[in-house]
């Protein structure tokens, strides 16, 4: 007798399954298309996932704002230390508090609690700070008694240039308006922020104690410096010291990694529930689909085909359908990041570009594989082994 | 002439639930190479679930088949099925083509399924031998009954079989049509030198068999 799976056999079924596939594609539009919409809702979450998170560590440095990050939390820090790293780098030291921030000379005022990041003439070291009018952030740097507000707290508070707000008792001007800044992950990416100069803190008589400060100072190497051996350098002198925490960039956007993995988890769990619903369609649609084909199984059967060929000719069929249709749902995800980058980026000022992973793509291809065993193939298998016996 | 196929009490029954229907019962036959039979009786009375056993199409029961050397009722599926692939052409009487497939595409499947090394070409010339060049490739949706007959003639015969089953070849046919396929079915054994049993409620397509065997209740009388 001839064996059933020599390789003739299985280029026969190939042929075969291409030309059935090709030919039924009416039959099987409803498959398509519920499957196509499942997996490429999965594949916008798994593409802007990874396309977020790209963008998030070539961008380390600017995120971090600087080489290197030596944050004292809520005291001021041992400034000798800072002063000796001073030596070989650059540093730049920022000091952020939340207050009210209240509108004044209105019929009804409005306040609004707003966390502030006081800067030097160094910052940024890394990125740009996109604001508006020219000129504004050196304004901000050089005359007391001004800020410049992010654009959420301006409309919040419905805000203008060269409006005059009070923070704890004292009178800020509003010269400006910041779209961006490129130091995210330390500070907020999101909610009612603004900068003020450093000369801030002495006009609110601020002091550690009691004022919830928070005191980071950001390094940037010389250009010809050895990176690893200057974060040697700058861990030793620090390795005493127990309230200070060194923050490298690729620790950089930690935050930012971690509510992206939560939402990209939460939306896979809710478009792999919504795949599992659309399973069950899925399986009446391929039912009908064998049952529109039982003539084919019956001619082939009457001809010689083995009953096992037949059923792999059905399932290659299946997974041909699927790598179809993962690979058109991953490929259109890619048109989904634009939008992402227009709308949900702009505020961090960061560039999202479509990036291919074929990680991503086995990923899709196995979870459409999945709902398809658990719907359809045992279900089908079923259907099929009547066909055959029937015939 | 040598045996082609034996039967030897072969049984066949269905269970639905509890009750047990015997469709064929202690069948003996014998047939030769080259002989030409056709098996009548009343709707229900087991005659295409006889054609179905021979071409391996259904197990029996109980009960012994052998064709040629093989004893399929020993045998499992993939083997039967190779040997059908080979030996046996089974004409059905609403045709069974595939409905996507063009009248070339239908009758190159088997050809195609026993490594003809040209199949299509190899169709064409049946078809051809049946009058149907003009229709090629056409589905059989756009070919009329008689059209879709001889391209499942074709198709059954394309392997040169020794055995050909037709379960009732002509039964949705007009009568012209009955006539020109009966015409093709059996001057093509004739000339090939293959067997035919043959499914009729034809009494005149019956009587052009050399053998007629009648089945009454599963028996034959």
């Amino acid at each position: 007798m001839e064996k059933s799976n020599n390789s003739s056999e299985i280029n026969l079924i190939f042929k075969y399954a291409f030309k059935d596939l090709s030919r039924n594609y009416k039959k099987i539009i409803s498959i398509i298309i519920t499957l196509f919409i499942s997996l490429f809702i999965l594949s916008a979450i798994f593409t802007i996932e990874d396309s977020l998170k790209k963008e998030l560590n070539d961008n380390a440095k600017a995120l971090l704002g600087g080489d290197l990050e030596i944050d004292y939390n809520r005291n001021e820090g041992n400034l000798e230390l800072v002063t000796k790293v001073k030596e070989f780098a650059t540093i730049s030291q920022m000091i952020e508090f939340s207050t009210m921030v209240a509108t004044i000379n209105r019929d009804k005022n409005k306040s609004l609690f707003t966390r502030i990041k006081t800067v030097d003439e160094k910052y940024p070291l890394y990125g740009t700070v996109e604001y508006e009018p020219e000129g504004a952030f050196d304004r901000m740097q050089n005359e007391p008694n001004t800020v410049l507000i992010n654009e959420s707290l301006s409309k919040t508070l419905n805000l203008k240039i060269n409006e005059q707000i009070k923070v704890q008792d004292k009178l800020f001007t509003v010269i400006g308006i910041v779209k961006s800044v490129p130091d995210v992950s330390g500070f907020v990416a999101f909610g009612d922020w603004a900068l003020a100069g450093k000369q801030t803190l002495e006009i609110l008589k601020l002091n550690g104690i009691g004022s919830f400060l928070n005191y980071e100072y950001k390094v940037k190497f010389n250009e010809n410096d050895d990176e690893q051996e200057i974060e040697e350098r700058i861990e030793n002198i620090f390795k005493d010291d127990q309230k200070v925490k060194l923050r490298y960039p690729e620790n950089s956007a930690s935050g930012l990694k971690r509510i992206i993995n939560n939402f990209s988890q939460f939306l896979s769990l809710v478009s792999i529930s919504a795949m599992l619903i659309a399973g069950i369609g899925v399986a009446n649609t391929l039912l009908s689909f064998i049952n529109q084909n039982n003539m084919s199984i019956a001619v082939r059967k009457a001809v010689g085909f083995y009953s096992g060929d037949i059923k792999i000719l059905y399932y290659l069929q299946l997974l041909i359908l699927l790598f179809v249709v993962t690979t058109l749902a991953y490929g259109s995800s890619f048109l989904i990041v634009p939008f992402v980058d227009r709308y949900l980026s702009d505020g961090l000022g960061l560039n999202v570009l479509p990036v291919f992973s074929i990680i991503n793509f086995i990923k899709i291809f196995l979870i459409g594989l999945l709902v398809l065993i658990i719907f359809s193939i045992f279900y089908q298998y079923f259907q099929l082994l009547t066909l055959l016996r029937f015939f | 002439m040598s045996i082609l196929l034996k039967l030897k009490k072969v049984n066949l029954k269905y269970q639905t639930g509890k009750d047990t229907i015997k469709v064929l019962n202690n069948i003996d036959l014998i047939t030769k190479k080259k002989e030409t039979i056709s098996i009548v009786g009343e709707s229900g009375s087991g005659k295409t679930s006889l054609i179905m056993l021979i071409g391996g199409l259904e197990q029996a029961t109980s009960g012994k088949i052998f064709f040629q050397d093989h004893e399929i009722t020993k045998l499992n599926e993939d083997e039967v099925s190779a040997i059908r692939k080979k030996n046996i052409g089974i004409i059905f009487q609403s045709f069974y083509l595939i409905p996507n497939y063009t009248a070339v595409e239908n009758v190159a499947l088997t050809l195609e399924l026993n490594k003809f090394k040209n199949p299509e070409k190899e169709a064409k010339l049946l078809l051809d031998r049946f009058g149907l060049k003009h229709r090629f490739n056409n589905l059989p949706s756009q070919l009329s009954g008689g059209e879709q007959q001889r391209v499942a003639i074709a198709r059954s015969i394309a392997m040169k079989p020794e055995l050909i089953l037709a379960d009732e070849p002509t039964g949705n046919l007009d009568t012209e049509n009955s006539l020109m396929i009966s015409d093709i079915l059996f001057n093509y054994v004739k000339e090939e030198g293959s067997s035919l049993i043959m499914v009729t409620h034809d009494p005149k397509l019956a009587n052009k068999a050399k053998r007629k065997i009648k089945i009454k209740d599963g028996k034959i009388k």
